[in-house]
């Protein structure tokens, strides 16, 4: 048995590359900068493929210079342009961190809103590919809480392009935009006429943030969710498969909730679920310690979470590096198995 | 006679789908049981579907089209019209068109319950354990449903009673020879103990009923089954009872209440069932006791609740209630009405029950509230671990009253290798009737029942694990439930 999967041919890789070339053709302020990204490499991940053939003057690749190409665009979006820069691999953008930090997202409030920072920032993260310590790292949670930054990361329920397209139209402070690996050959799935996807019955809820919308994804519409799974990103396929055999072997309801906005927390999607479950698991791939999960249980926790409290679990992965050998990776990393067993533990009787 | 629903077999670990390549046969054909139908391809083998009885066939999904685990093929029945409703009532869509597919809990019932899954409608995409129970209490009888007591009492016997001058004119004694002689059919106002008084207007006694002195008995229709005990100091006011085989019920239960005489005060007890001290049952809207069920003293079931004026905001309650197989009420209990405890579960003491019990479940608190479950069904090993441990507090209890080496536990029933034994404990099926002719008392486990020539020794076993809930048919005269 597996997790259902809808019927669409557009992949996630595809709906990215799309997007980027409407962006290009429409907007003649939208440039692209990083390293890789000329024909017919189109980057590392071939998200930029074919850009530089149509638009060879706004495509930008660069050597390897990650704060350097940053500061470049963040220069640009200063003086009316929208540059999107593409960070080759997520582990990366510890060396763009200072121009993100203490550079683009301070601008806007440092010169007394006269101007606008119109920055996206797209990189890939996540493991489960053997790349080993440096290259395979979920790393967004160290940029929770900067202020003006907001983080957004589809699931492959979600609309990447129409996000990311969103993004770099609408913004006017700094945007990282987070693209899981594991989800660029990915298909889309789309819910059917009638909400379902699978055996499941998707809905969004965008009361955070319309653009962004969270997700929910039950088995059992209507009924009160035993648990409340949250989740974004990468983990959106683990997530419902936990959900899928929760219920096919335990009838356990596990409502997941895929967010597509990462920081700020979008709270007041969650916190109904919550509030009926009264147990909240969250789900990320990034180390748990310090990490999402605690920032979300406890936004939720004090913005009015169920009376009479509510049981948190979380998980993440191990505070280990990521070891390079598949085997070794897996135990390092989110499987299955964790959701299962959180599952199991917050619903444990008595 | 109801068509029967062949219906997609699981076809393999990963394949949930397959799709029909061929039909062999057409609609309306004559097909014999084990006859081919068609044929089904999944990604890796293909698969034979038989018909699983003989009849005409309604063949439900075209050729080409795919099939998911459990979804009907097609009926085969011998009424045309029966066959046409059937199909009717299948092919209406779920939401989503989407065959529904059953969780582990909803299959494991169904099998346990001898339903199909694929007659199971639901309003969603998925079988839950819960629709499957509902399905299957709607297929069953309604439970206050009482079979006309007239129709098991001789009739000849009614018609001397009702009409025959010569029966009113004999004396009391003959009366009561004469209600015995015909069954022990026990007419109208009749004295059965000292102080103990009965009104009914048709009453059945089975053999070796005992009505303690003081019991005070009125009901239209009153049947109680065999080796049944009425306590001391009852009183029953109920239109209708029906207790079923060895009822016990300690001294001081009240039944009645309310709307008694009401055309819904019903009181209707299965075998081997327990009703304790001072417990008062309100049976205006019916109540029902399945098999082995009990109540601990003090146990109120409240069929109505009412005092306070709907018409400025308050609620008025009535409702029957149905507390299922081996279920367990527990001291000081009150049961609301319209409530259903399912089979199997566990009310522990001082709760107030205001919704409906799950089978196997643990309530607790006022509202009643779950705290548990019970584990289910018993793994073989962890049966045997606890017969075998069952048997050491035995040796321990009975010590002085069992000679050592008496009873034993035998994995494997050898009748050869039991020594001075005279009573065994066992799963096993196979050898029981050597061992039973080699004069042993065997406890079969796996379908409590005793077999063999019970003695002295079989008895106290029989007590022992009585006490331990585990009861054994053919039911002791001594130990009522």
């Amino acid at each position: 048995m597996t997790a259902p999967a809808g019927k669409s041919p557009m992949r996630y890789v595809q709906s990215l590359n799309q997007a980027l070339h409407r962006l290009l053709a429409e907007r003649p302020e939208v440039l692209l900068i990083g390293e890789d990204l000329l024909d017919p490499y189109g980057g590392a991940f071939k998200v930029a493929k074919g850009l530089s053939s149509a638009f060879p003057e706004r495509v930008l690749t660069t050597p390897i210079s990650e704060a350097g190409l940053t500061g470049v665009a963040t220069g640009m979006a200063m003086r009316g342009f929208r540059p999107i820069v593409e960070i080759m691999f997520g582990d990366f953008l510890m060396l763009c961190a200072d121009q993100i930090v203490n550079h683009a997202t301070k601008f806007s409030y440092m010169y007394s809103e006269q101007l606008g920072v119109p920055l996206t920032i797209r990189t890939p993260m996540g493991g489960y590919r053997g790349y080993g310590p440096t290259h395979s790292q979920t790393l967004e949670a160290m940029f929770l809480g900067v202020p003006r930054l907001t983080i957004v990361a589809p699931s492959q329920y979600h609309d990447p392009g129409a996000q990311l397209f969103d993004c770099v139209t609408r913004a006017r402070d700094p945007v990282l935009f987070v693209e899981n690996k594991l989800l660029y050959p990915q298909s889309l799935i789309t819910p059917d006429d009638q909400g379902r996807v699978g055996h499941f019955t998707l809905a969004a809820i965008g009361t955070a943030a319309p653009a962004h919308p969270t997700l929910s994804l039950t088995l059992a519409p209507g009924a009160d969710p035993d648990v409340t799974l949250v989740a974004y990103g990468g983990m959106a396929g683990l997530a419902v498969e936990a959900a899928y055999q929760a219920f096919m072997q335990d009838e356990v309801v596990v409502e997941v909730l895929l967010a597509s906005m990462v920081s700020p927390v979008p709270s007041a999607d969650l916190l109904p679920s919550v509030q009926r479950s009264r147990r909240l698991l969250v789900l990320e791939e990034g180390v748990c310690e310090g990490g999402w999960g605690a920032e979300v249980a406890c936004q939720l926790a004090t913005a009015g979470g169920p009376r009479g409290g509510m049981a948190i679990a979380r998980v993440g992965a191990k505070r280990l590096p990521i070891p390079s050998a598949r085997s070794l990776e897996q135990k390092v990393l989110p499987a299955t198995g964790d959701v299962m067993a959180a599952i199991a533990q917050l619903t444990r009787e008595g | 006679m109801e068509p029967h629903v062949v219906a997609a077999p699981q076809f393999g670990v990963n394949d949930t789908t397959a799709t029909v390549v061929a039909w062999h046969v057409a609609p309306g054909d004559d097909v014999a049981k084990g006859m081919v139908l068609c044929e089904l391809e999944t990604a890796k083998a293909t698969f034979e579907i038989e018909a699983t009885a003989a009849g005409i066939v309604l063949p439900l999904a075209e050729a080409g089209a795919e099939v998911t685990v459990n979804q009907p093929l097609a009926l085969v029945g011998t009424d045309r019209a029966a066959l046409e409703r059937r199909r009717a009532s299948l092919t209406a869509p779920v939401a989503g068109d989407q065959p529904a597919i059953a969780t582990d809990k909803a299959r494991r019932l169904s099998e346990e319950l001898g339903i199909e899954l694929a007659e199971v409608r639901v309003a969603g995409p998925i079988i839950r354990e819960s629709d499957v129970r509902a399905y299957a209490r709607s297929r069953e009888p309604d439970p206050f449903e009482l079979a006309p007591l007239a129709a098991r009492l001789d009739p000849a016997f009614r018609r001397a009673i009702a009409d025959d001058p010569g029966f009113a004119a004999l004396p009391s004694a003959d009366k009561v020879a004469r209600y015995r002689s015909a069954g022990a059919i026990i007419g109208e106002g009749v004295k059965i103990a000292p102080g103990a008084v009965i009104l009914a207007d048709a009453i059945e006694l089975q053999d070796e009923v005992e009505i303690g002195p003081g019991t005070r008995v009125s009901a239209e229709t009153f049947a109680m089954g065999r080796m049944s005990v009425l306590g001391a100091s009852g009183r029953i006011n109920c239109r209708h009872v029906r207790i079923g085989d060895c009822f016990f019920s300690a001294s001081e239960i009240i039944v009645g209440g309310a709307d008694r005489f009401a055309d819904s005060d019903r009181l209707i007890i299965g075998d081997q069932c327990l009703v304790s001290a001072r417990c008062f049952l309100d049976s205006g809207h019916g109540i029902r006791l399945g098999n082995q069920v009990a109540l601990s003293p003090f146990v109120k079931l409240y069929t109505h609740q009412h005092w306070q004026n709907v018409l400025e905001g308050y609620h008025a309650n009535f409702g029957p209630i149905i507390i299922e197989d081996g279920a367990y009420v527990t001291g000081d209990c009150l049961v609301t009405p319209g409530v259903r405890i399912g089979a199997g579960a566990t009310i522990l003491a001082n709760s107030t029950v205001a919704g409906n019990v799950e089978p196997y479940t643990v309530v607790s608190g006022n509202p009643a509230r779950r705290i548990g479950k019970v584990e289910r069904p018993v793994p073989l090993e962890r049966k045997e671990r606890i017969a075998r441990r069952l048997l050491g507090q035995m040796r321990e209890a009975l010590a002085g009253v069992v000679p050592e080496g008496a009873v034993i536990y035998m994995r494997t029933l050898e009748p050869k290798a039991i020594g001075g034994a005279q009573v065994v404990l066992t799963f096993d099926r196979a050898g029981q009737e050597n061992a039973i002719a080699e004069g042993l008392v065997v406890f079969d486990l796996s379908d409590y029942r005793v077999h063999g020539r019970q003695n002295p020794i079989s008895d106290e076993v029989r007590n022992f694990l009585r006490r331990r809930g585990i009861r054994f048919a053919p039911i002791h005269w001594r130990y009522g439930g």
